[in-house]
């Protein structure tokens, strides 16, 4: 698989993270160091516990860290205020998660469009632009649907549109076919595969799946707290 | 207390005890067959405490409104009780003259009776094993003076004791506490009770005069001034005792007495025990009989009257309380849900590892029943401190009623018990059937946490359900039309509705359509002026039941519509504060969660809507009879001053020509030349009966005598009166007035005495003659057919046989007019003094009653000025009703609490959703407001929703009041409407903002990690 691959969006240096104190301290990323760059979609793999989540969660500034650097299209998260954190995470990033997580009380429609809505967009730009989102990811039909109301395949579209409305920098992306069968598993990587290069978004995937990883960009593996392979080539 | 609604208190405890003791055994049998459940329900109690506490005041607060109810109860009726106690003090019965004896017949009342009847019968009542002392007794109503200090009091008793049997009584202290004896006393000196000695301003040794009549004074010593007296005051200020051959002397009525006063073994309330055997022993004795006595068991009426009292007020604010009690339950239902839904997995699991359904309701009724035992505790005696600090407001307003009122709080333990009971069992009730309910679960779908299908297909238990309920409901109905009950057919009618609609979604018909077909229902239906429904049934009658079942029907109505139709508020919502582009997402999401949970949203909005609605139509009633009662034109006819005349000693014969006699009484408006005054004659000792019921009874009345110059001046409306003076624009109340003038025999009565189509509530018993006899004769009707009464004058013995051909006005008849009937004096037949005295004192007159006193100072006449007494009942009443209304409001904090549940609820239940707004942008501040907006949306809609309804309502009732009282103008009391509103919506907030805060501080990672 090729893609053009342009600068770093991504760069995170000797991320460290613990959670707990005294004994019961568990130290989940040991000195951690990535780059991604814009356009590129990465995997990050390895087994249960060793830091894959809690990395993405620090990356895409859901969690602080304890020492390091971490730098998203040049901005310093690490410099942010919790303030300042919440407008970049709404202007510059999308996220996916394994569950879903729509907000059950609002359709489609409004799911899509509430990062525009907590962006300050005008409620009519915002509407518009969340139903091209949602044809994006081919739900046009379903946007007065609530989440009970669709399937899980569609619930993870529509939360795929959500992510990409704000036409967001970066997204992240946790187990996103986790929770789906392998025929929609499929259908959704394929999405993801087809906005990646329809327009240039860079996503950050945390999966188990072989599948998920085969079409990425790179797999990043990762085992203890430590990226035991950046699949660069590169030794870590 | 003894009794509520009719019940005596001691059986309704002893109910309460029962059903407690099955629910107690309950628990037992559960903590001996499943441990395990017992300690998991523990173990949950204490899981979350800060959740426990809220939950716990919120369940509290039903037992707290009854238990403050008895508190105020237990001591309105022991202060009456202490009163009744100080007045009476040893004394139990009073031998006296029966005006109902036979010997009486068509003979004139004597004012006493020979010491020798009382010599035949002292050595029976010696002999009495329950009696331990008599004293016979003269008591004459007289007007006392001081020379001296130039105080005079017209309203004054003499009596005269004798001193040998005196000391079988308590003994008289006087204010320092010495011992005191009648038998000390010579032949013109008295003792002297220590208010009349204040209100004559004399000191011991001081001499005041005894006026007897026109220039007949007999000076007398004050040799002691003395705390109570042998006999009950009566009304009068100043009570003089004396030796009772000296009294007897001094009337002129030499070994005559007027009563013997008895006293029965045991202390104050002990002798009361035994006055029915007393009573009943001397009932047939041949002296009593032969003589036409009676012995009158005063104390025990005095007493059952403040039970009567208490009674009142405890059915008074349990019944105002109602709303407040049903929404409190309505909370521990909601409460139990909630729980139920935040434990769905666990008992999914409980049940997937064996447990059964009745395993997990008995867990939940153990959990419940913790709860309710500890808030039922904790609310009992809070209750007491609501109650005692409400009676101490409404002290003030019983001393208005009570003579001599002192207020002493006291709880009695049977109350207090039978409220932690009442709280108890209501808990254990409401507990029980959310167990039941929330056990219900599909286990794999209670495992994963997905919710409940809305209807499942195939299933029996809806339609059953929904047809029984729509049974019950046109039972109901066709029961209460046949019983001609408005209030209880619209409860018919609207059970028939929910049961329809209930029917409709058993065959699928979509939640929406049903219950907003049906809510609409109930909204249009209870907003229909009850004119509308009484033209359609005329014979429909209305009670106070009406008031509660119009609120939880009208808003429960306006409730389902609200939560169906979410779209359209969510649009007005969004369309309005959601225009502001900076809070659109937090209105959006604020919104949007209440509405999706329809149920505890409509639980939460019911209970503000109800309480608002109850105080919004409360206040403004409160308001409209403030007005109405401020209407001294009607309630006085013109008059402005009220004089009582107090002594029979120098009677007034002409009122015109005295007045216009006196140049100091200039003020008095004239008429045509001639001073607009009025005079009433009044027999307060009379009895009457309907003609045509021969066979019945005579009851106590009145019957006055009204003088021409009272026929030309007053200005009383007559409320209902034969068709003849009936035309279109209501009553000729001139006609009627000079009808009773000139035919005598004719009559006007006073309202209270006539029958009301709608039963006024909270009134007490009486043995006053009524019309209730009389076929189709109501206050409400527009003619009436005249009425034949036969009316005994006791102090004569004539019969007198009147024809009644109107009411009086009814806002009059509360007014300073004896209730009775008002005839001509030639109806009377015989000469009557006069007893109450009309001063119409004209526009811009200063306050004449100072001057009219003076004028008649000699036929002891005392005033009242209207303008002010009827400020001082207004304000009295205000401040009943205000209580009231502070009352009700009190289930504003269940409303309160229910926010705070849902809330903290919320934040546990969301807390995924957080991370996720979190994620896409939401800061800390905007989760905070997002709470702070939900709840904010639920406890504005609800109190709306209240405040509209009530109204919407107010409005309709008062036009339904305005038919029969014309002069009734809508005052919305705005003040008292908005800040009891902002009030709930403060605390609503506050009680929001700890949960708020928990969410907003919810780290988006941490949130995010746990599935």
């Amino acid at each position: 698989m090729t893609n053009d691959l342009g600068d770093s969006v991504v760069q995170a240096r000797e991320v460290h993270k613990s959670y707990g104190s005294g004994e019961l301290q568990v130290h989940v990323l040991r000195g951690v160091s990535l780059d991604v760059k814009r356009g590129e979609m990465v995997a990050i793999m390895g087994p249960s516990g060793g830091g894959k989540t809690t990395l993405l969660n620090c990356m895409s500034g859901l969690d602080d860290i304890d020492a390091g650097t971490i730098t998203i299209g040049g901005a310093d998260l690490s410099e942010m205020s919790d303030t300042a954190k919440t407008r970049f995470r709404a202007t510059r990033m999308g996220y996916i998660f394994q569950s879903f997580n729509l907000l059950p009380v609002l359709t489609a429609l409004e799911n899509v469009e509430m990062p525009l809505l907590v962006s300050g967009f005008p409620e009519k730009e915002s509407r518009e632009k969340a139903h091209e989102a949602l044809s994006l990811v081919g739900l046009s039909h379903r946007a007065g649907h609530y989440p009970s109301e669709m399937s899980g395949g569609q619930q993870q579209r529509v939360t795929i549109a959500r992510a990409l409305v704000n036409r967001p920098e970066i997204v992240w992306a946790d187990e996103p076919t986790g929770n789906l069968d392998s025929e929609n598993a499929g259908e959704v990587m394929e999405l993801l595969i087809r906005l990646n290069k329809e327009l240039d978004e860079t996503f950050v995937i945390v999966t188990h799946s072989d599948a998920v990883a085969e079409m990425s960009h790179r797999t990043v593996r990762m085992r203890d707290g430590l990226i035991v392979d950046d699949g660069t080539g590169k030794a870590v | 207390m003894d009794e509520l609604f009719g019940a005596p208190i001691a059986n309704i405890a002893a109910v309460l005890a029962v059903l407690f003791g099955i629910a107690f055994s309950f628990l037992l049998f559960v903590r001996i067959r499943n441990p395990i459940l017992v300690r998991m329900a523990f173990r949950n109690v204490f899981r979350r405490p800060g959740q426990s506490i809220l939950i716990l005041s919120g369940l509290m607060l039903a037992t707290a409104i009854i238990s403050s109810a008895f508190t105020i109860g237990d001591s309105v009726t022991y202060s009456i009780k202490i009163t009744a106690a100080e007045a009476f003090r040893s004394m139990d019965q009073v031998l006296q003259v029966d005006e109902d004896a036979a010997v009486w017949e068509g003979r004139s009342l004597p004012s006493g009776f020979s010491e020798s009847v009382f010599e035949e019968l002292v050595p029976a009542l010696d002999a009495d094993e329950d009696i331990d002392g008599v004293l016979p007794a003269l008591v004459e109503r007289i007007a006392t003076v001081n020379p001296v200090s130039q105080r005079f009091e017209s309203s004054s008793l003499l009596a005269g004791l004798d001193p040998e049997r005196a000391s079988a009584f308590d003994e008289l202290l006087d204010t320092s506490g010495v011992p005191v004896d009648i038998a000390d006393l010579g032949d013109n000196d008295v003792f002297i009770t220590s208010d009349g000695a204040d209100a004559l301003e004399v000191q011991p040794g001081g001499r005041i005069n005894i006026a007897l009549g026109p220039g007949l004074l007999v000076p007398v010593t004050v040799r002691g001034v003395v705390e109570g007296a042998y006999v009950p005051r009566q009304g009068a200020e100043v009570i003089l005792m004396a030796d009772l051959a000296a009294v007897q002397e001094m009337l002129g009525r030499p070994g005559e007495l007027s009563s013997v006063l008895v006293s029965n073994r045991g202390d104050v309330f002990g002798g009361v025990e035994l006055t029915d055997a007393v009573v009943a022993r001397y009932e047939d004795h041949p002296v009593v009989v032969a003589n036409g006595l009676e012995m009158d068991p005063v104390k025990q009426v005095a007493i059952a009257r403040a039970n009567e009292v208490g009674g009142i007020f405890v059915s008074l604010f349990t019944t105002f309380g109602l709303f407040s009690i049903g929404v409190g339950l309505l909370l521990i239902f909601l409460i139990f849900s909630m729980l139920a839904a935040e434990r769905k997995s666990e008992m999914g699991m409980a049940r997937a590892v064996g447990m059964q359904r009745q395993h997990l309701v008995r867990m939940f009724i153990v959990e419940g029943a913790i709860y309710g035992i500890g808030s039922a505790v904790i609310g009992a005696v809070i209750g007491v401190g609501l109650g005692l600090a409400l009676v101490e407001a409404v002290s003030a307003v019983i001393s208005e009623a009570v003579e001599s009122f002192t207020f002493t709080p006291r709880v009695q333990p049977v109350s207090l018990i039978s409220a932690f009971l009442a709280g108890g069992v209501l808990t254990f009730v409401t507990v029980a059937f959310s167990s039941w309910r929330i056990s219900r679960l599909n286990i794999v779908r209670a495992i994963r946490d997905l919710p409940e299908p809305q209807l499942e297909r195939g299933r029996r238990g809806p339609l059953i359900r929904a047809i029984v309920m729509t049974a019950i409901g046109v039972v109901a109905t066709l029961a209460a039309f046949n019983a001609a009950h408005l209030p209880f057919f619209g409860l018919g009618l609207s059970l028939t509705a929910i049961g329809l609609a209930m029917v409709a979604r058993a065959f699928r018909v979509s939640q929406r359509t049903a219950f907003t077909v049906v809510g609409l229902f109930l909204v249009v239906y209870w907003l229909i002026p009850h004119s509308v429904l009484k033209a359609w049934k005329e014979d429909f009658t209305e009670d106070m039941s009406g008031f509660f079942i119009l609120g939880v029907f009208l808003v429960t109505g306006a409730v389902l519509v609200t939560v169906n139709n979410a779209p359209i508020v969510l649009g007005l919502a969004s369309n309005t504060v959601g225009r502001i582009r900076r809070y659109a997402p937090v209105v959006k999401s604020a919104v949007s969660y209440p509405l999706q949970n329809r149920f505890r949203t409509g639980m939460s909005l019911a209970m503000f809507a109800i309480v608002i609605f109850s105080v919004t139509v409360m206040a403004t009633f409160v308001d409209v009879f403030s007005n109405l009662l401020d209407n001294q034109e009607r309630m006085g006819g013109g008059y402005e001053v009220v004089g009582f005349v107090r002594s029979d000693l120098n009677p007034i014969g002409d009122l015109r020509a005295a007045v216009e006699a006196n140049p100091d009484l200039a003020f008095v408006e004239r008429v045509n030349g001639s001073p607009s005054v009025g005079t009433f004659r009044t027999i307060s000792l009379a009895d009457a009966r309907l003609a045509a019921d021969s066979s019945g009874g005579y009851a106590d009345t009145t019957l006055t005598g009204i003088g021409d110059d009272f026929v030309e001046s007053n200005r009383y409306d007559i409320a209902l009166s034969l068709p003849q003076y009936t035309g279109e624009e209501g009553v000729d109340r001139v006609g009627v007035w000079e009808a009773v003038r000139t035919n005598p025999g004719f009559a006007v009565v006073n309202s209270t005495i006539v029958p009301q189509r709608n039963n006024a509530a909270f009134a007490l018993t009486s043995d006053q003659f009524t019309l209730a006899g009389v076929e189709d004769l109501y206050i409400e009707n527009e003619t009436m057919e005249p009425v034949e009464i036969a009316v005994r004058d006791l102090e004569s013995g004539n019969t007198i046989d009147i024809t009644v051909i109107g009411v009086l006005d009814t806002l009059a008849s509360i007014g300073p007019v004896p209730v009775g009937f008002y005839v001509s004096p030639e109806t009377i037949g015989r000469e009557v003094n006069a007893t109450q005295l009309f001063f119409n004192i004209g526009e811009g007159a200063a306050d004449g009653t100072g001057a009219i006193e003076s004028a008649f100072f000699r036929n002891g006449v005392e005033t009242l000025n209207l303008k002010e007494s009827i400020a001082e009942a207004q304000a009295s009443q205000q401040a009943l009703f205000n209580l009231l209304i502070g009352f009700m409001a009190l289930g504003l904090f269940v409303g309160i609490a229910a926010l705070g549940v849902i809330s903290t609820r919320a934040v546990v239940e969301r807390r995924h959703a957080i991370g996720v707004l979190r994620a896409i942008g939401f800061s800390r501040g905007m989760v905070q407001l997002s709470f702070i907006a939900e709840a904010s949306f639920i406890s504005i809609l609800g109190i709306g929703l209240g405040l509209v309804l009530g109204l919407i309502s107010s409005v309709e009732l008062i036009d339904e009041l305005r038919v029969d009282e014309p002069e009734v103008a809508f005052v919305l009391p705005w003040g008292k409407v908005i800040l009891i509103s902002l009030a709930a919506y403060f605390f609503s907030i506050l009680t929001t903002i700890l949960p708020a805060r928990q969410a907003a501080a919810i780290a988006p990672a941490e949130a995010l990690r746990y599935e």
